[in-house]
C-alpha cells in the first residue's frame, strides 16, 4: 500500500491525485475481496454534489450490490469508465487502475477524520467489520 | 438419449457422472421455410390493404421456423433438462414446493371458464362471477378477515396492494406523515422493496439472536411516523414471533398498521387466522399454500385480505353480490386498479377447487403434517450442521454450514451435490442474516420414506466435506451442465440468441 | 375428502414418537394458544375429484364463453387461434411444477426456454434486449413508466390518450405513491398529433408513452416523436400488442428506448382476465435498469454453453428497498406457451394470423358502415383488428340483444373517455372468425337496427 493512502470504516480509500482539489477514491484490497468478482459498477454522474458518507457509487457482484460512500464530500470531478468496460480491474489493481472516482472535497479538515494506512489495518485485524450489502 | 432425471440415490460421489446431453437452441434448429402449424386455411394475400407502407414492419420476424414435430420434440427435450415437483423432492425453503393436485389442471381448461373474455357482459359471466365471490368467502373465513381482493398477480404484488391501501386509509385520515414501513431484518426482500415502491422509507427492526422481533429495537423504530409494520409469521427462520401479541399491541398503540407476509401460510392454514392475531391486512401465495402451480417462477396469485375498515379502498375493479346476482364494481375511494382485468382466474380457479376438495379437516391437515414433516426431518439432521431456534421448528428449518467453511466447503457445495443425490436443492443464503444458510421445507406432501432418503443423502453429503471435499466442488456431476460461469454471464451479458439475426 | 398427505396412521404415530409427541396438535403448543383451531363452517366437509370437478363445471357453464357465442369483443384480451401443442407442452410436470430456475444445474431446460423466449419476444418488437415477462401488459407498461422516472428524475409522463384506458389506470396506481405526474396527451381524429405533444414537452417530462395500435384500434404514424422526445431528454416508451407487429412497424423501428405489451393474443386463453403475460423490452442502455428476471448464456467449468439467471444485483432478493422493483414471482409458464406458440406458427404463419384478423376486422367494418344508423368513427384512418361505431341508441343495449342471439359484440364504451361514450362500442375481429360468423353478426345488427328504427 503506497503511503498517504486514507480509508474509511466502510473500506473506501481516498488518495490525492493531480492537486490539493482532486483526490481519487476507489476500495480497498480487503473490500475487493470480500466483494469477490465484480461484475458492474455504476459510476456517479460527473458534477455531482455528495455530502460526506453519501452513496457515490454501486458496486456489484453475482449475489450481491455493495454501496460505495464518498469519504468526504465535495464534487465529483471525473469517473473512471474504464470499468465501464472492464469491471474486473477493481479486483486486479483496486489500489492503481482500479480507482472509481475523482472527487473535490469541499471542506479538506474532513480528511483529518479518516484512518491512515496504519490505523486501517488496525481496524481490519480488530475484526473491521464486512462492506455493508447495498 | 436426453434424460436429466437418472440419477439415481447414491449420486454425489468422487467419480464424474454421465451429463444429459443439452439441447441446441431453437434458432440453430430452424430450416428457412419450414412450416408448423397453420392458422389460417385460406391466407390473405398481398400487402394488408388500407395500412400504407411506412406503418409496415420491416425489420424481419426474427422467429425459427420448424414442423410441429420438431417444436414439439424441442420442448419435451428441454423440460427433460428441469426438474419439478412432479419429478423430484424439491425442498426449496420459503417456496413451499408441495404437489400441485392434477384435478386442478383441469377446472380452468373448462369451456366458460378458459375462453371468457373478461369484458363480457355481466349475465354472461354470473357462473365465473360466483366461483371467484367463493373463494373470497372461503379466504375470509381462513384469513380471519372481513373483505379480500383477488386482484394481485404475485406475492409482491399483494404486498404493493397492502401498502397503496395503507397509504389510502390514512390519507383519508388526513394522516399523510405516517411515511415510514418497518420491516424485520429477516424478511423477504420483496417487503423493503414493495415498501419502497409505494413511496414509504423503509426501516429495518434488527432481529435478536434468537431470530424474533427484538422487542427493544422495535420501540426505538415505531413512531408516529409509522404507517406499517410488515411481519413475516412465521419469520423467515421457522420461528412464530415469540412475543407477537405484544408486537401487535406496541405497534396498535402507535396508531400504525400490521401487515402480515402470508407467504409462510403452510406453517398454519387452518390452525390460525392472522384477522385474529390482531393483523389488519395479509396476503396469502396461492402458489405457495394453496397448491397451485409455481410454472417455473409465475404465474402465481396473492389475495389480499383486510379487516372491514380497510374494505372500501380495495382494488378495482371488484366482484360484488346483491341477491342471488353478481356484479364487477369500482369504487371512487379505492387504491385504483393494479392490473388490466380481476384476477389471475386460471390460478384462483385451481385455489378454489383445491380448498373445496379439502374442506375444514383437510385444510388443518396441510399445517400440522407440514409442522410434522419439517420437525422430523430436522430432528433426523440434527447435530450434522447446526440450526437456528430451540424447540419445535414450524414447517421450514435453516440450518447454517459455517462450520464446514474450514474444509473449504459452503452452502453452494452442499446444494449441488444434492442436485446429483437426485433432488432439488434447499433454498441457500437465505435468510441473509444466517451465515451459509440451508433452508430447508419439506412440505406435507412427502412421506416419510423420502424424508428418510433425504436425510441419509443429506448427511453422507456433509460427511465428504471431510473425506473427499474435492467431490463436493466439483459437484453436480450428474445434470446437463457443470456450475456456469455467472461472473462471465453477468460481465457482458448474453441475453438474446446471436442466431435470430440470422433469421426473416 | 381429497387428501394430499401421504402418511399412514402407523407413519405418522411413529414419526410423532421420533419427536416425543403425544399428538399432532402438540405440534403447535408455541402457538397462540387460544387462538388455535378456529372454527371454519364455510370450508366444508371436503370432497373428492369427481363431486369438485361437478361443482365448478355447474359454474363454468353458467358462463358465455367462446365455445357458446361468437366473440367479437377484445379490448385487451383476445380469441385466438390456440395450437393444442401450447397447452400439451407447458403442462409437462418439469415445467408447470418447477419453480424459478435458481438452481441452474437442475433448470437448463426451463433457462434456456426462457432464453428462447427473450430473443423471440425481442426480436419482434425490434428491441435489444426482453425480460423474462412480468405479470400482465399494464403492469409491465407501469414498471417501464418507473424505469423512466428513475432514470430521467423527472416527475411527469405524457400519457397518449390511445393507450388502454385501464393500462392508464394502473400506471396512475404505480406511480401515485412516487409523487408523479401524469399527463395526458389528447388524439384528434383518432392519432397523437405532433402538434398535441410538442406544447407538452418541457424539462419536467420523463417519457411519453404511446400505443401499437390504439386502444381504439387506429394505427398511429410516429415519425418524428423519438426526435422531439430525446430532443428534451424525455424517453420514448411504446406499448404494443404483439399480434400487431406481425405486421405493423415495430417499436425498436419507431426508436422506442423501452416497449411493453400484454403477451396474451400470443397462445394464451382469455380465461376471464389471467394470468396474462407482461411484457418488458428495452434498448441495451437500459440493460441493468429494467425490472423481473434475465436470463444470459454462458459456459459450465467444461466451457459447454449453459444458461443462468443473470443481473440478479438489480432484483428484489439483494437490493431489497433499492432494488429495481418489488417483483419476484413472474409468468414464466405463460412465457413458454408464448414461446411456443411463435415457434409452432413461424414467421409465416405468424403474419398469415396478423393479416387474417386485419382482414376480417375490415370486412366487419365494411359490413356495418352499410348498416342504417351505424356510423363509423375515424373512417379514413388506417387500423389493425378493431375499430370503433356509433349506434344512435345505448350500446349496452345493442351488447344485450347480440349477447341473446349468441354474439359476444363489441365492447360499450359507457363510462370511457376520450372517443368513448355510452352510444359508441369498440369492434373487434381476428383470424379465428369465418366468413359465417362476421355475415350472422351482420344480419343479427340489421335485425336489431331496423327493430329500433320501425319503433
Amino acid at each position: 500500500m503506497p503511503p498517504a493512502r486514507r480509508y474509511t470504516k466502510t473500506h473506501e480509500w481516498l488518495v490525492q491525485s493531480e492537486s490539493p482539489e482532486a483526490w481519487n477514491v476507489g476500495i480497498s484490497d480487503f473490500a475487493q475481496q470480500e466483494v469477490t468478482d465484480v461484475v458492474f459498477v455504476e459510476l456517479p454522474k460527473v458534477g455531482r454534489q455528495v455530502p460526506r458518507g453519501g452513496e457515490a457509487a454501486i458496486i456489484e457482484s453475482v449475489k450481491a450490490a455493495f454501496s460505495i460512500y464518498s469519504p468526504v464530500g465535495g464534487t465529483i470531478l471525473a469517473v473512471n469508465h474504464a470499468l465501464d468496460g472492464d469491471p474486473g480491474l477493481l479486483n486486479r489493481d483496486p489500489y492503481g487502475q482500479g480507482w472509481i472516482f475523482r472527487i473535490q472535497p469541499s471542506d479538506l479538515s474532513e480528511l483529518d477524520q479518516l484512518m491512515d494506512e496504519h490505523a486501517y489495518e488496525q481496524f481490519l485485524s480488530e475484526g473491521g467489520g464486512h462492506p455493508e450489502h447495498g | 438419449m436426453k434424460e436429466a432425471s437418472v440419477v439415481s440415490p447414491s449420486g454425489a460421489s468422487g467419480t464424474a457422472g454421465t451429463r444429459p446431453e443439452m439441447e441446441p437452441s431453437l434458432w440453430s434448429l430452424s430450416r428457412s421455410g419450414a412450416r408448423g402449424v397453420r392458422p389460417v386455411s385460406t391466407p390473405v394475400p398481398g400487402d394488408p390493404p388500407g395500412l400504407p407502407p411506412h406503418l409496415l414492419r420491416e425489420r424481419p420476424l426474427g422467429l425459427p421456423e420448424l414442423s410441429e414435430l420438431e417444436t414439439v420434440r424441442h420442448f419435451t427435450h428441454l423440460s427433460h433438462l428441469s426438474r419439478g415437483v412432479d419429478t423430484h423432492f424439491y425442498p426449496l425453503g420459503s417456496c413451499t414446493m408441495k404437489y400441485n393436485p392434477k384435478v386442478m389442471d383441469r377446472v380452468p381448461a373448462l369451456s366458460g371458464f378458459s375462453d371468457l373474455h373478461p369484458l363480457t357482459d355481466e349475465e354472461g359471466m354470473q357462473g365465473f362471477l360466483e366461483a371467484l365471490w367463493t373463494l373470497s368467502e372461503l379466504l375470509k373465513e381462513v384469513l380471519g378477515m372481513d373483505a379480500v381482493t383477488l386482484a394481485p398477480a404475485a406475492g409482491a404484488h399483494g404486498e404493493l396492494t397492502g401498502i397503496l391501501l395503507a397509504r389510502k386509509y390514512f390519507g383519508s385520515r388526513n394522516e399523510s406523515h405516517r411515511t415510514e414501513i418497518l420491516v424485520p431484518d429477516s424478511a423477504h426482500g420483496t417487503n423493503p422493496a414493495s415498501a419502497a415502491m409505494g413511496g414509504f422509507t423503509v426501516r429495518t427492526v434488527p432481529s435478536n439472536p434468537s431470530g424474533h422481533i427484538d422487542l427493544e429495537a422495535l420501540d426505538k423504530t415505531l413512531s408516529d411516523r409509522t404507517a406499517l409494520v410488515m411481519i413475516t409469521a412465521p419469520s423467515t427462520l421457522g420461528l412464530f414471533e415469540e412475543e407477537l401479541s405484544e408486537v401487535v399491541r406496541r405497534v396498535r398503540a402507535k396508531g400504525a398498521l400490521l401487515y402480515m407476509d402470508g407467504a409462510n401460510m403452510n406453517a398454519f392454514l387452518g390452525v390460525l387466522r392472522p384477522g385474529d392475531l390482531g393483523f389488519d391486512i395479509v396476503h396469502i401465495n396461492t402458489h405457495k399454500t394453496l397448491a397451485t402451480p409455481h410454472g417455473g417462477g409465475g404465474p402465481g396469485s396473492g389475495p389480499v385480505g383486510v379487516k372491514a375498515f380497510l374494505a372500501p379502498f380495495l382494488p378495482n375493479p371488484r366482484v360484488v353480490r346483491s341477491g342471488d346476482r353478481f356484479h364487477v364494481e369500482e369504487s371512487l375511494d379505492s387504491v385504483g386498479r393494479i392490473r388490466s382485468f380481476l384476477g389471475s382466474s386460471g390460478v384462483l380457479l385451481r385455489a378454489l377447487a383445491y380448498m373445496r376438495m379439502l374442506g375444514e379437516d383437510g385444510l388443518r391437515k396441510v399445517a400440522l403434517y407440514a409442522l410434522l414433516n419439517a420437525n422430523y426431518l430436522r430432528k433426523k439432521l440434527e447435530g450434522v450442521l447446526p440450526g437456528t431456534g430451540e424447540g419445535l421448528c414450524t414447517h421450514e428449518f435453516v440450518l447454517s454450514a459455517r462450520s464446514l467453511e474450514k474444509s473449504g466447503i459452503h452452502a453452494i457445495d452442499l446444494a449441488k451435490a444434492l442436485l446429483d443425490a437426485g433432488y432439488y436443492a434447499p433454498t441457500v443464503y437465505f435468510p441473509l442474516i444466517v451465515p451459509e444458510a440451508l433452508m430447508i421445507e419439506p412440505t406435507e406432501c412427502e412421506s416419510r420414506a423420502m424424508l428418510d432418503r433425504f436425510a441419509e443423502d443429506f448427511i453422507r453429503i456433509v460427511g465428504l466435506s471431510r473425506t473427499d471435499p474435492d467431490a463436493l466442488h466439483h459437484a453436480p456431476s450428474r445434470t446437463p451442465v457443470s456450475r456456469p460461469d455467472e461472473v462471465r454471464a453477468a460481465r457482458d451479458p448474453i441475453l438474446a440468441d446471436p442466431l435470430r439475426d440470422l433469421r426473416r | 375428502m381429497a387428501d394430499f398427505t401421504p402418511h399412514t396412521v402407523e407413519e405418522t404415530r411413529e414419526m410423532l414418537e421420533f419427536l416425543g409427541l403425544s399428538s399432532l396438535q402438540d405440534l403447535v403448543r408455541n402457538y397462540p394458544v387460544e387462538q388455535t383451531f378456529p372454527l371454519l363452517p364455510l370450508a366444508g366437509s371436503g370432497m373428492t375429484e369427481r363431486e369438485v370437478l361437478r361443482e365448478v363445471e355447474g359454474w363454468a357453464r353458467k358462463n358465455a364463453g367462446a365455445s357458446s357465442v361468437v366473440v367479437f369483443r377484445g379490448a385487451g384480451s383476445y380469441e385466438h387461434f390456440i395450437p393444442e401443442a401450447v397447452p400439451a407442452l407447458i403442462g409437462r410436470g418439469e415445467f408447470l411444477t418447477s419453480y424459478t430456475p435458481y438452481q441452474p444445474e437442475a433448470s437448463q431446460g426451463l433457462l434456456q426456454a426462457i432464453f428462447e423466449f427473450q430473443t423471440a419476444v425481442s426480436s419482434l418488437f425490434g428491441m435489444d434486449l426482453s425480460n423474462a415477462s412480468l405479470y400482465d401488459g399494464a403492469t409491465a407498461a407501469a414498471e417501464a413508466c418507473l424505469v423512466a422516472l428513475r432514470h430521467t428524475g423527472r416527475p411527469t409522463l405524457l400519457v397518449s390518450e390511445g393507450l388502454d384506458p385501464a393500462v392508464v389506470s394502473v400506471i396512475r396506481t404505480y406511480v401515485e405513491g412516487v409523487g408523479c405526474r401524469l399527463v395526458r396527451v389528447p388524439m384528434s381524429g383518432g392519432l397523437t398529433r405532433m402538434s398535441d405533444l410538442e406544447p407538452l414537452l418541457s424539462e419536467d417530462v420523463a417519457a411519453f408513452i404511446g400505443s401499437i395500435p390504439t386502444f381504439w384500434g387506429t394505427v398511429e404514424d410516429f415519425s418524428g416523436f423519438r426526435e422531439a422526445l430525446s430532443g428534451k431528454g424525455a424517453l420514448f416508451l411504446l406499448h404494443a400488442n404483439p399480434h400487431s407487429l406481425s405486421l405493423l412497424r415495430s417499436p425498436g423501428e419507431w426508436g422506442a428506448d423501452l416497449a411493453t405489451g400484454e403477451g396474451q393474443p400470443l397462445g394464451i386463453p382469455m380465461m376471464g382476465g389471467g394470468p396474462y403475460l407482461g411484457l418488458m423490452t428495452a434498448s441495451r442502455s437500459f440493460m441493468r435498469k429494467i425490472p423481473g428476471r434475465l436470463v444470459g448464456q454462458t459456459v459450465d467449468r467444461e466451457g459447454r454453453v449453459a444458461y443462468v439467471l443473470t443481473l440478479q444485483a438489480r432484483e428484489q432478493h439483494i437490493r431489497r428497498e433499492k432494488a429495481n422493483s418489488n417483483v419476484c414471482t413472474n409468468e414464466t409458464l405463460l412465457s413458454l406457451a408464448a414461446l411456443i406458440y411463435l415457434s409452432l406458427l413461424g414467421p409465416e404463419g405468424f403474419r398469415e394470423a396478423g393479416a387474417s384478423s386485419h382482414a376480417n376486422a375490415m370486412k366487419l367494418r365494411k359490413g356495418l358502415s352499410e348498416i342504417d344508423g351505424i356510423r363509423i368513427l375515424h373512417p379514413d384512418v388506417p387500423h389493425f383488428h378493431e375499430f370503433l361505431v356509433e349506434y344512435p341508441m345505448p350500446a349496452r343495449e345493442v351488447s344485450r340483444m347480440l349477447l341473446s342471439r349468441g354474439y359476444l359484440g363489441g365492447l360499450p364504451l359507457e363510462g370511457y373517455s376520450g372517443p368513448g361514450g355510452p352510444n359508441r362500442m369498440l369492434w373487434c375481429a381476428t383470424e379465428v372468425r369465418t366468413g359465417a360468423e362476421i355475415d350472422g353478426v351482420l344480419s343479427a345488427l340489421r335485425e336489431i337496427m331496423s327493430g329500433r328504427t320501425g319503433k
